[in-house]
């Protein structure tokens, strides 16, 4: 799930929509699987994704390096996930049921791979998001730290936290 | 225990569905239309009567300065937390940033100040298992004239709190999925620091099951919560509950409190008035799309005998998704004043924060950011 860390090149000769096309085409699935890791449900994961390229779109004349513009699209994604989870638990819902998984996920890794999410899903957003940058998209510190607009201390901070806490929730279940 | 390896593998299974061919196309608003040539003319002049109003107008602002605080109706500045970290004092009606209130460990999972804006409460978590709360005292104008750490400590991070009137006692909801033992709610004496504590009981039939959203009543004594019930078999779900907790007199233990209000479901940010016979809060709506599509600020009628019927909602004021932006449904944060009277939306998609007051709506020129948490 490795992702370029910059559009094509010649993104800045393109029309804005032809550019914010191209990279739907090539990162949406990349960027729906960070969604769907974070959201836990595959139309809410691709709303975001959708809702995180119309911003692009929008904000494509305001660009200063359109270069840069996977980097905003990593950010916004996670920002547009942030509220979505934030909504969920804050519309008085209180302990609603989580989403249903896929069909395919239901008969994969059923145990194991549940459990596991279930409990990235209850860390603290900044260390949830820093687990998933790092871990699951193989990012850099560096990168991981541009995307959340944090230090490189935060984001090794972040994570030796919640390995530990993914650790003892993991621990504590079995 | 390998947790990349675990990690990658459940990421990787959970998400073997997403391809590119599975993905639907990306779906971008047509291309707006240039107005035709014969309108440069016109176009041009207009324009060039607003820049000269817009310079004069700017002269003008830079010669005096900002807006002073309070010159306008509503509370005259809030709290938000600040992505990078930190809380910040903002000035309600233009945005401009007073004051920074950093934490000296951690970082800040909840906010609360007193409706007269005196006290502010900043819930930190400063380690595993470890969150203080801090008190800062603001002058009138919003600057921060001391702080201090309260005394105790509780073991989970705060979820939501919330102050008296008068920054006399703050409540707190803890988030109890961390794996940290302690309360599910706390009341704390600022004064002295004297935490009383109760735990939910899921199951129980005269207790609280779960314990959100507080909000305190005028007197300052009697404390409102939002538990969720969860439907039977059969049954509509109708949304949580409304519960009135006597502070003073419940003692310390299970949670036990009055049902005032049945099914609020999608309501937020609530308010008790003065008399304590209604409630004022704010109502997001949305369409048959999930988009969001407004924001009420409404008003129920409590249920003076315990019995929590549902309520007839009254609808008070609205802001159309339209005229804040037309953004996506995701990424609004929305609270009201104590008074319930004024609205604060930010959208996290604009980075942009309107405020509404008695149907008015408005932008705040200064302020170019999403916000998270909110008090004010």
């Amino acid at each position: 799930m490795r992702l370029l860390n910059s559009g094509p090149a010649d993104l800045a000769v393109h029309s804005p929509e032809r550019a914010v096309t191209q990279l739907y085409e090539a990162h949406a699935p990349d960027l729906v699987r960070l969604a769907l890791v974070m959201v836990g449900d595959r139309a809410t994961a691709e709303d975001v994704v959708q809702d995180s390229f119309l911003g692009l779109y929008r904000r494509w004349e305001r660009l200063k390096d359109t270069g840069k513009a996977l980097t905003y699209l990593r950010s916004s994604v996670l920002n547009n996930c942030r509220s979505v989870l934030r909504r969920r638990s804050r519309r008085l819902l209180g302990a609603q049921e989580p989403p249903a998984a896929s069909a395919e996920s239901r008969v994969l890794d059923r145990e194991q791979g549940k459990e596991i999410l279930d409990a990235l899903r209850r860390l603290p957003h900044r260390q949830r998001e820093t687990l998933v940058l790092r871990f699951v998209l193989d990012l850099s510190e560096e990168e991981t730290a541009q995307i959340m607009r944090v230090s490189r201390v935060t984001v090794r901070t972040n994570t030796s936290r919640g390995r530990t806490a993914l650790e003892r929730m993991l621990g504590e279940a079995r | 225990m390998n947790i990349e390896r675990l990690l990658k593998d459940a990421a990787a299974a959970e998400t073997r569905g997403v391809t590119r061919e599975s993905l639907p196309p990306l779906s971008l608003p047509a291309a707006r239309r240039r107005p035709a040539r014969r309108w440069t003319a016109p176009v041009a002049a207009v324009l060039a009567m607003v820049a000269v109003a817009a310079v004069s107008v700017g002269l003008r602002g830079v010669l005096r300065g900002p807006d002073a605080l309070g010159a306008h109706e509503g509370p005259p500045y809030f709290l938000a937390t600040q992505r990078k970290g930190g809380v910040g004092v903002f000035d309600s009606w233009t945005g401009r940033k007073i004051a920074d209130i950093r934490p000296d460990a951690g970082h800040y999972t909840a906010l609360a100040v007193s409706a007269d804006r005196r006290t502010a409460f900043l819930a930190a978590e400063t380690g595993s298992c470890r969150t203080h709360i801090e008190k800062a005292t603001l002058r009138r104008d919003g600057t921060v004239a001391s702080r201090t750490t309260l005394p105790g400590e509780f073991g989970p991070p705060a979820d939501e709190m919330a102050a008296t009137a008068d920054g006399g006692r703050v409540a707190l909801t803890f988030d109890n999925t961390t794996g940290c033992v302690g309360d599910d709610l706390a009341v704390v004496e600022s004064a002295s620091g004297t935490t009383r504590g109760w735990r939910v009981s899921p199951g129980g039939a005269d207790t609280l099951s779960s314990a959100q959203s507080p909000v305190w009543a005028a007197d300052g004594r009697a404390l409102f919560l939002a538990e969720n019930v969860p439907a039977g078999p059969g049954e509509d779900y109708t949304g949580p509950d409304l519960s009135e907790l006597d502070t003073r007199t419940a003692g310390a233990g299970p949670l036990r409190a009055r049902p005032v209000l049945r099914g609020i479901t999608d309501l937020s940010s609530l308010r008790p008035s003065p008399d304590g016979r209604t409630v004022t809060a704010i109502k997001k709506n949305f369409g048959a799309d999930s988009a969001l599509s407004s924001i009420a600020i409404v008003e129920l009628t409590l249920s003076g005998g315990g019995s929590g019927e549902t309520s007839s909602v009254r609808e008070l004021a609205r802001m159309t998704a339209r005229q804040i932006a037309p953004a996506p449904s995701a990424g609004f944060q929305t609270t009201l004043d104590a008074t319930g009277r004024h609205l604060l939306v930010s959208s996290g998609h604009d980075r942009a924060v309107f405020r509404m007051d008695d149907g008015r709506v408005r932008r705040l020129p200064d302020v170019h950011r999403d916000l998270d948490l909110i008090a004010w």
